[in-house]
């Protein structure tokens, strides 16, 4: 018999730790069996959380289109070389590939966080930013002369081969005293 | 203290009758129990990992009474039966992980046993990191640490793996994943004083941008996923400083990191500024979305909005960033561009009571200095140009005296973005202040009117004629600019302008607060925690107590949109890495465990004695659910109704 007391006790337990009670009465000393597919299901959960990514705001493509190669430099100096299909934008293309770019307002141009850096003869080719986005560059962190918002641009065949690089954060970046201003 | 002797804990493993024979992998070096957060090294309490297998007997059991109260989480790999190894035609081990909880009645000691059916959740972790506030900054510093420790613990991982790589111990993949899973295992808690998550995303952020909050899926998914070896959990309603106490968490964690804002204002000090009908925009924006602390706002923007019936209303915003635009916005706004979003009702309300959209206001920003300097954004600035029922005006004389220096043409030069807010107030520019209509932003039948105005330093309020205490206006001097490029200041001409006011907002900024026990880590002038990279006391050898860190506004003051809080957070969370790595070390030599987990108590137990509520993220779910009930919205497109009061929210938070 459990008395009220730790039965309080464990369902509070219970429920902070969300984990299930098998056996109240018979032998609360022996644990219940376990079966196996149950491991195997809580491992492939949690493996799912780890790829699986949010939905991004931006255009749908097929899983079979025509894709490209495109190389992103982190902010660490490392590249990483994915595939990238056509038609979809580059916050969607870093999404699906793992990399590490933010898009706080999941691509509908309201964060600046996907900013990228873009090579000047290719910047000069992509399709005129709108106001918006403009306005949005304004308030990025790292901002130069060729960014765009990675949620704002499209991938195109012509961009096979084509290297963007990512907005770094030195640690310079707060001894200098340099605090954005008003970013 | 261990709440176990060693005589105890083998008693309690011969109670456990399911331990027999097998051997024992308790915790994750194959050398620990963990007993309510305190760890035990299994070798000096068992000298051999065979353990006999008597039974006890009820007299030993209440002999164990006054020691055994507590919860013992274990993880045990056990052989398959002699059947099942038939089956699979090798030898195997399945790991089951047990929970048991000692309590004590008056007649017994009580002991429950539950296959926990995940692996442990807290209390065996190798890491317990406590982070305190949930805005941007906590669960971007969460979201980055879980990142930064899964990696290192990979790489440690892989060099074990590497070395042990010549034994003959048999793993199959099932249990090797589960392992790794285990050996990585941290547990963040985020510690949140409101019911609510996410900081200034839900009481900051206006609420006609609501673009800007889908940041909060991002930081759901921290809360509401277990991804390898880490766990982020939600301890919300729990107010650090005043439930549990700064030192308590500071021994109950490994880590600690503040991330708790800006909790008050940069007071404008200046005669008058007592008088009724002056209020800070923190208070205003708190008010207006809906924070339960500030629901007494309400009556004085009701009385100094709607009062007498008496048009049109005067009120006066003091300061030029994005927060003073965002105040004047929903203000400016009608009724019917404000119906769908997530504004509260009850400030819906007061601010737009009338369907019709004939509200009559004059809306002043006012800055003490020009618009090269202004703090806000030009997404904000053209949103007021661009207002369907407000006119906007800015005065081409007052653009001109702001560019006018040498500074101020170098600050535009050299600024891309300021060069394009100089283009776009030019274009909106009235030529004098009495033919408003000069502008073509100007219509005579909008009765509402969006002024910014620039070169004025607010000096002094005075009262209405009639009630001495009661704000009736801003006196302002004109300045002019003085000083170098990008280190202008508005120096006061002494001519004065005089606007009148029924509701003054001040909006300069807001300002961080010490909690309890942070006193003397705290930098008045600045309002922040005094820091190096994030680290606020890494010093733990005289105090015993776990380094103490600080990220976002609480950092580097009350600037900056959500995304500056990522930089932010990545360069705490290396400050952070660096000390794991060095505990790390320190452990290994020593070969024991970390020293925050010999503390007996968990957060939990500690809050629980305490009476404290907490909402977990269930029960913020529960919340969640309740505030997006199609039942309590205005219109179907409303996002959310929120509860704006503590004991409302609570008792959504509760299971029905
Ligand atoms: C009015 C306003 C509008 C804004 N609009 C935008 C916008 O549109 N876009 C944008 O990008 N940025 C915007 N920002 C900026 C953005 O909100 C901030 O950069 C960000 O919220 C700062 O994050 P933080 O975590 O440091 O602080 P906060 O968001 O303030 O979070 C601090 C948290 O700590 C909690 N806390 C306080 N004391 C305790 C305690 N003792 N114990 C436990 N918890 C505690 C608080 O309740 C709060 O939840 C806006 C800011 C304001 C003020
Ligand atoms: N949509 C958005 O992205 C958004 C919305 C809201 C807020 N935010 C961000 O949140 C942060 C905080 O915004 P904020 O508006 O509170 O602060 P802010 O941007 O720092 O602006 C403060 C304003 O107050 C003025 N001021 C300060 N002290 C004063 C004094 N004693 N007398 C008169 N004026 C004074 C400043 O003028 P001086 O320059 O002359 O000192 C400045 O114009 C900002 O980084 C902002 O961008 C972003
Ligand atoms: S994702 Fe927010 S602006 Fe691109």
């Amino acid at each position: 018999m459990i008395s009220s007391l730790s039965r309080n006790l464990v369902q509070r337990h219970l429920k902070f730790h969300q984990v299930r009670i098998q056996s109240k009465r018979s032998a609360p000393l022996l644990p219940t069996p376990h079966h196996s597919e149950t491991i195997l299901n809580i491992n492939s959960n949690s493996n799912n959380v780890m790829t699986t990514k949010r939905w991004h705001g931006g255009p749908h493509v097929e899983k079979d289109a025509k894709t490209v190669r495109l190389s992103f430099i982190q902010p660490d100096e490392t590249i990483r070389e994915v595939d990238a299909r056509v038609g979809e934008s580059f916050l969607q293309v870093a999404h699906r590939n793992d990399i590490d770019l933010e898009g706080a307002c999941e691509g509908v141009c309201a964060c600046s966080t996907c900013h990228l850096i873009f090579p000047v003869e290719v910047f000069d080719q992509l399709p005129e930013p709108s106001e918006d986005e403009e306005d949005m560059l304004d308030m990025a962190f790292g901002l130069t002369e060729t960014s765009r918002l990675g949620c704002q641009v499209i991938v195109t065949p012509e961009m096979d081969g084509l290297t963007v690089e990512m907005p770094k954060a030195t640690r310079n970046f707060y001894v200098d005293g340099h605090v954005p201003k008003p970013h | 203290m261990l709440p176990f002797s060693s005589s105890s804990l083998l008693l309690l493993f011969h109670r456990c009758r399911f331990y027999k024979n097998n051997r024992c992998l308790i915790s994750k070096r194959n050398r620990q129990i963990l007993v309510d957060g305190s760890s035990l090294s299994l070798s000096s309490v068992l000298p051999s990992v065979r353990i006999p297998t008597t039974t006890t007997t009820t007299t030993t059991c209440s002999s164990l009474r006054n020691t055994m109260v507590g919860t013992v989480r274990c993880c045990v790999d056990q052989p398959l039966s002699h059947q099942d190894r038939q089956q699979q035609q090798q030898p195997q081990q399945q790991r089951r992980y047990y929970s048991y909880t000692f309590s004590k009645t008056t007649t017994a000691m009580m002991m429950t046993s539950f296959d926990t059916n995940e692996s442990f959740h807290d209390d065996t972790s190798r890491w317990k990191i406590a982070i305190v506030g949930s805005g941007p900054s906590g669960c971007y510093t969460a979201k980055y640490l879980q990142q930064a420790i899964q990696n290192m613990e990979t790489n440690n991982h892989n060099v074990e793996a590497a070395s042990s790589s010549s034994s003959t111990t048999t793993t199959t993949p099932t249990t090797k994943k589960i392992r790794q899973q285990e050996e990585s295992y941290c547990q963040i808690d985020v510690l949140e004083r409101l019911p609510t998550a996410y900081g200034l995303v839900r009481n900051g952020v206006a609420p006609d941008h609501p673009e800007v909050k889908n940041v909060q899926n991002d930081f759901d998914e921290l809360f509401s996923s277990r991804s390898d070896g880490t766990t982020v959990r939600f301890f919300g309603n729990v107010q650090v400083g005043r439930d549990v106490s700064l030192d308590e968490l500071r021994s109950i964690y490994d880590i600690v990191v503040l991330a708790f804002g800006c909790e008050s204002d940069r007071t404008l000090n200046v005669p008058g500024n007592n008088y009724q009908h002056i209020l800070t925009a923190r208070q205003f924006v708190n008010w207006y979305n809906g924070h339960p602390e500030f629901d007494w706002v309400g009556p004085i923007v009701q009385q100094a909005l709607n009062e007498n019936n008496v048009s049109p209303k005067n009120i006066v915003v003091i300061g030029h960033g994005n927060v003073a635009l965002d105040c004047a916005r929903i203000l400016a706004k009608t009724r019917d561009e404000l119906v769908e979003t997530d504004l509260t009702t009850r400030a819906l309300e007061v601010l737009h009571p009338t369907d019709n959209n004939t509200v009559h206001r004059n809306i002043s920003i006012v800055g003490r200095r020009g618009h090269v300097q202004g703090a806000f954004t030009i997404k904000e600035v053209r949103e007021l140009t661009k207002l369907p029922n407000a006119n906007f005006v800015v005065l081409q004389d007052e653009l001109d005296a702001g560019s006018s220096t040498e500074a101020s043409q170098q600050e535009l030069k050299t600024s891309k973005p300021k060069q394009r807010i100089d283009a776009l107030l030019r274009d909106n520019a009235t030529t004098n202040e009495n033919k408003e209509t000069n502008s073509h932003n100007v219509h005579p039948d909008m009765t509402t009117t969006v002024h910014l105005r620039f070169l004025l330093n607010p000096i002094r309020f005075e009262p209405r004629p009639s009630e001495k205490d009661v704000l009736g206006a801003v006196v302002c001097e004109r300045t002019q600019l003085q000083g170098g490029t990008g280190k202008q200041s508005a120096v006061g001409t002494g001519e004065h302008v005089v606007l009148p006011a029924d509701l003054c907002l001040v909006s300069i900024g807001y300002k961080g607060i010490p909690i309890a026990g942070t006193e003397d880590y705290y930098d008045d002038q600045k309002g922040i925690l005094k820091n190096d990279h994030g680290v606020v006391d890494n010093d733990s050898t005289t105090t015993g107590l776990a380094p103490l860190y600080v990220s976002g506004w609480l950092k580097r003051g009350p600037s900056g949109i959500i995304g500056t809080n990522i930089t932010d957070a990545k360069d705490t969370v290396a400050s952070i890495m660096k000390e794991l790595q060095q505990q790390q070390q320190q452990q290994q030599q020593q070969k024991n465990h970390k020293s925050a987990s010999s503390s007996s108590t968990t957060l939990m137990q500690l809050l629980d004695g305490r009476g404290v509520k907490v909402i977990d993220w269930e029960s913020y779910l529960r919340i969640n659910a309740t505030e997006t009930n199609p039942n309590r919205l205005r219109s179907p497109q409303q996002p959310r109704e929120k509860l704006t009061e503590r004991k409302d929210l609570l008792q959504a938070a509760a299971k029905k």
